[in-house]
């Protein structure tokens, strides 16, 4: 039977980057994905003359050359090379209701162009904004500090020095926003980004979104010029160039154990495989409940922690070819999010179900970032909602396309009244999916795109904190959105790299039988 | 040093996080997690890897034959995934040593429960004259998902459409009218289906019944190889298609030759490439156009490494797709729409040189630079090492 160090089940982002590190370090590894594409929903799928990115809208952190950020690091570091190119604008961030529109605003990238903004549309936030830059660095200072301890933290020193550390970690981001005088105003626009995250801005850990927001607004955010599957491809070949081996469209069947360890994994066709270490892109549920071959191991703490978690967005996008240039469709801006209410509460619990009275909806253009993206002369666009609910439980087989068609139509509707798109008379192409589609592709609980919830209990700072804790099975590691560094593009890959190092030390430890 | 930005939130309330998480996470059941829900059960029921089916009956029609399949229940298929009109199937074969598979369009309307799917009598057709001359009634056969785009979009189409079919291309046209008639699709069909003669119309019947049934239906026959009262002659042409259009959208499906026929005679009608949909190309023959692309009658060396770790050096002939090569040497390889179009057959080029014709170029763009390929239409200039993922 082959022997690995580390076999990584799914090639999703953190299950890719973790193998790409890890075979770097030298570790003899293994992916195995179910899909007969690397990337899970990195990934990107071609119609007639277009080519969709399934999930990626911009990655933060990523940044260049003084503003390289730590994504960027770890690419350079690994040697892994993919054209990106950066998205002008953060955002435009557009509320209107009824036809009444109470707020449309454009934020920039780079702090003095948003300290400018702030200056002009709220000018009694200056001092707020500034604090919540110091904010972030102070954050920062702490973050470093707890690595560096590797979580063995001393209290007294975390009191003096981290004070406000201590503070931040323990808040949600409206309540950083209010600690920080802001406005209501100021408050309102500072949420926009809160559809990234998957909760609302009072739910949302403060430390969670301090970071994505300095992210975004200092480095700036990019998209690759050939779309996710261009990044997930390219991982996969570097990791290829370190040795690690790969096998597409196989299965993982079983998770094997032996003296109260994971030893291995079996595969739908009855091979066998050794490991000192599984890292799991899958979800813990799905390793717990039905690939461990013994699921007495699986710690009481940890079935309860499944049980009590909730998952994150599941998405809805509806993908169009349009056969029209931007400035004929009417195409101004990469990304705006559009909604009826400035309450992300409120959008929260109603889109719980299909059928929410608010909505909150995302329109990206990859045009505006990438302008030769599709041929001359045309447009591609996604439009995106999220679910916080399992709300396409109800749906049969029989309606599945009606009820998608009607969710699809009723987006093209709203954006084309609130942004005066000329969108339908162009369609040469369309897609559109569903969770069910997340589902099918992900093998995502209810199609969750975003990992776990990011509820308060259960946020970054909670998950950080207790990540050297909360011992699963010895030597069985999760990556990807349901880990501990959260969903999105960045903190799997970021996340997927840490583990690597994680493994690395348990696997040269006492790993080894 | 810190400044005192945040002194209204108590910095003892980190000490908060660890007891509040142990608290909610000790409150939840300890049952194992569930994992799957009925969004998972609805994915997997409307894309199964596989359906096992039966042949259950066999029609003969006009040099082809017409085959109903039911779900294997003895082989654990309980149902057929439910599809959109226009749909084709990929089934499963294992000839002469060859495993592979071939693409065919669904006849049946998406609400019988059953897939029915017509085989033509190809001129020393491979896949074609085994299927029939050796399926019959309990026959047990492995087919794909449902798969292919080639279905009625209301938010992307005409709500009227003018179907342009060709010999077996009426298959998908079937199923779509069939579908009309149930009142699971709803857009106005004008079929003109070309055939040689007219002893040679398929489904003649029952396209006058549906359109009896149904108002929303219309069939016109055109004939290319006899003059006959009641039938157009000649070619499906600009000026016929034209007589029809208006502002509707046209959907082709028929044999290559027509594809490329067609698309120069709905130039001339200037429709824009949005109102003009094509079924899969098919399995790509390489032809006038390809002269001077590729080397006739050569047999490269092809070395194929597979997903479970064998390595195979095997002959690859310079006017058959890497695909068939591969096949030919009776190593399973994923594929499904041998067009191009759905990337199952997706390969990493290793080394080696391969023309993909620019008809069938439809991979992602990085693929292109990074070296992979759809082995159902590259064809090799060398000698090629690639790795395939095999089922
Ligand atoms: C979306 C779609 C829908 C379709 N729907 C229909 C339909 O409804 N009805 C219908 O009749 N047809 C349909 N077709 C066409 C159908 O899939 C087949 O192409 C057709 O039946 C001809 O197959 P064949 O094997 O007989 O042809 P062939 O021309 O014999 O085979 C094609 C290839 O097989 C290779 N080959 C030859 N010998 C071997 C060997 N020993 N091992 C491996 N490969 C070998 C040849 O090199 C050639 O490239 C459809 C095609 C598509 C793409
Ligand atoms: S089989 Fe579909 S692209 Fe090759």
């Amino acid at each position: 039977m082959e022997k690995y160090d580390l076999i990584v089940i799914g090639a999703g982002n953190g299950g890719l980057m973790t193998a790409c590190r890890a075979a770097q370090m030298g570790l003899k590894t293994l992916v195995v994905e179910r899909h007969n594409m690397p990337g899970g929903a990195a990934t990107s799928f071609v119609r007639g003359r277009f080519e969709f990115d399934a999930s990626l809208h911009e990655i933060p952190d990523f940044g260049q050359g003084e503003h390289r950020g730590e994504l960027g690091r770890i690419f350079d570091e690994l040697g892994i090379k993919v054209e990106m190119l950066p998205i002008k604008d953060a955002f435009r961030y557009v509320v209107e209701k009824d036809g009444v529109r109470s707020l449309d605003v454009t934020f920039p990238h780079g702090k003095d162009a948003v300290m400018k903004l702030i200056s002009e549309i709220c000018p009694d936030d200056v001092g707020a904004m500034e604090r919540f830059f110091d904010a972030y660095e102070d954050m920062h200072r702490g973050l470093d500090y707890f690595g560096s301890v590797r979580g063995q933290i001393d209290p007294e020193v975390l009191r003096k020095e981290h004070p406000n550390f201590m503070r931040i970690m323990s808040i949600s981001a409206g309540e950083l926003f209010r600690a920080l005088g802001m406005s209501e105003k100021c408050q309102k626009i500072m949420a926009a980004y809160w559809p990234y995250q998957g909760t609302d801005i009072d739910t949302v850990d403060a430390s969670r979104y301090l970071m994505m927001v300095y992210g975004y607004f200092v480095n700036g955010a990019y998209v690759p010029r050939m779309r996710s599957h261009s990044l997930s491809t390219a991982i996969v070949d570097r990791a290829r160039q370190f040795g690690c081996q790969f096998l597409f469209n196989t299965e993982v069947t079983k998770v094997l154990t032996a003296n109260g360890r994971v030893c291995g994994v079996e595969l739908e066709d009855g091979r066998q495989f050794e490991a000192t270490a599984i890292a799991s892109n899958a979800f813990p549920e799905i390793v717990y409940s039905k690939l461990l071959d013994d699921k007495s191991l699986v710690p009481v703490f940890e079935r309860k922690k499944a049980n009590a978690r909730k998952y994150g967005f599941r998405a809805f996008s509806v993908y169009l070819g349009l056969d029209a240039p931007p400035e004929e469709i009417g195409v101004e801006d990469y990304t705006v999010f559009l909604s009826s209410s400035d309450d992300s509460r409120v959008l929260c619990e109603e889109s719980k179900t299909r059928f929410g009275k608010e909505y909150a909806l995302d329109v990206c253009c990859l045009n505006m970032a990438i302008p030769d993206c599709t041929p001359e002369g045309t447009t591609e666009m996604v439009l995106t909602i999220s679910y916080t609910g399992d709300a396409w439980a109800d749906v049969s087989e029989e309606d599945y396309v009606k009820v998608k068609r009607e969710v699809a139509d009723e987006l093209i509707t709203k954006v084309e009244k609130v942004m005066g798109y000329k969108i339908r008379e162009h369609i040469e192409e369309i897609e559109i999916a569903s969770p069910v589609t997340f589902a099918r592709y992900m093998f995502s609980p209810q199609g969750s795109i975003y990992g776990y919830s990011s509820e308060k209990w259960d946020g970054m700072s909670s998950r950080l904190i207790t990540s050297g804790m909360e011992q699963t099975i010895p030597g069985l590691f999760f990556v990807g959105g349901h880990g501990s560094s959260l969903s999105g593009y960045y903190p799997t890959y970021s996340g997927g790299n840490k583990t690597a190092m994680q493994i690395m030390g348990y696997v040269r430890g006492g790993g080894r039988r | 040093m810190s400044k005192d930005y945040l002194n209204s939130v108590p910095a003892e309330r980190f000490a908060t996080i660890i007891p509040r998480r142990r608290a909610i996470i000790e409150s939840a059941s300890a049952e194992m997690p569930r994992y799957e829900y009925n969004v998972n059960v609805l994915a997997r029921d409307l894309h199964p890897k596989v359906q096992h089916v039966v042949v259950s009956d066999v029609k003969e029609l006009f040099n082809a034959r017409l085959y109903t399949l039911v779900p294997d229940k003895e082989l654990g298929t309980d149902k057929l995934a439910y599809f959109q009109a226009g749909q084709y199937i990929s089934l499963d074969l294992s000839i002469d040593g060859s495993r592979l598979t071939r693409p065919y369009s669904l006849c049946s309307a998406p609400s019988t429960g059953e897939y029915q799917i017509m085989v033509k009598n190809m001129k020393n057709g491979f896949a074609s004259e085994y299927i029939n001359s050796n399926f019959r009634v309990g026959t047990k056969i492995d087919v794909s998902e449902p798969s292919g785009f080639f279905y009625h979009e209301p938010l992307r189409d005409s709500g009227k459409v003018v179907g342009i079919a060709g010999g077996s291309g009426i298959a998908p046209f079937i199923s779509m009218a069939r579908a009309i008639v149930s009142g699971i699709e709803d857009f106005e069909l004008i079929l003109l289906y070309g055939s040689r003669t007219e002893e040679e119309i398929l489904f003649r019947e029952e396209l006058d019944e549906l359109e009896k049934k149904c108002s929303k239906i219309k069939v016109i026959h055109v004939l290319s190889d006899e003059e006959r009262e009641g039938y157009r002659h000649g070619f499906i042409s600009a000026d016929l298609i034209g007589e029809f259009c208006e502002d509707g959208s046209v959907f082709v499906c028929g044999s290559q030759g027509m594809y490329d026929y067609i698309r120069k005679e709905t130039d001339k009608l200037g429709l824009p490439i949005k109102r003009v949909r094509f079924d899969a190309y098919g399995e790509y023959r390489l032809g006038k156009r390809d002269e001077g692309k590729v080397e006739t009658g050569k047999v490269y060396e092809l070395t194929v490494k597979t997903n479970d770790g064998l390595t195979h050096v095997i002959p690859a002939r310079s006017d058959e797709s890497i695909l068939v090569a591969v096949e030919r040497a009776g190593i399973k390889a994923p594929s499904k729409c041998r067009s191009g179009e759905c990337g199952w057959c997706r390969a990493r080029l290793v080394s080696g040189e391969v023309y993909i014709p620019e008809m069938t170029e439809r991979r992602r763009q990085y693929d292109k630079v990074a070296g992979y390929i759809h082995a159902c239409c590259s064809f090799p200039l060398s000698d090629c090492v690639i790795t395939i993922n095999c089922e």
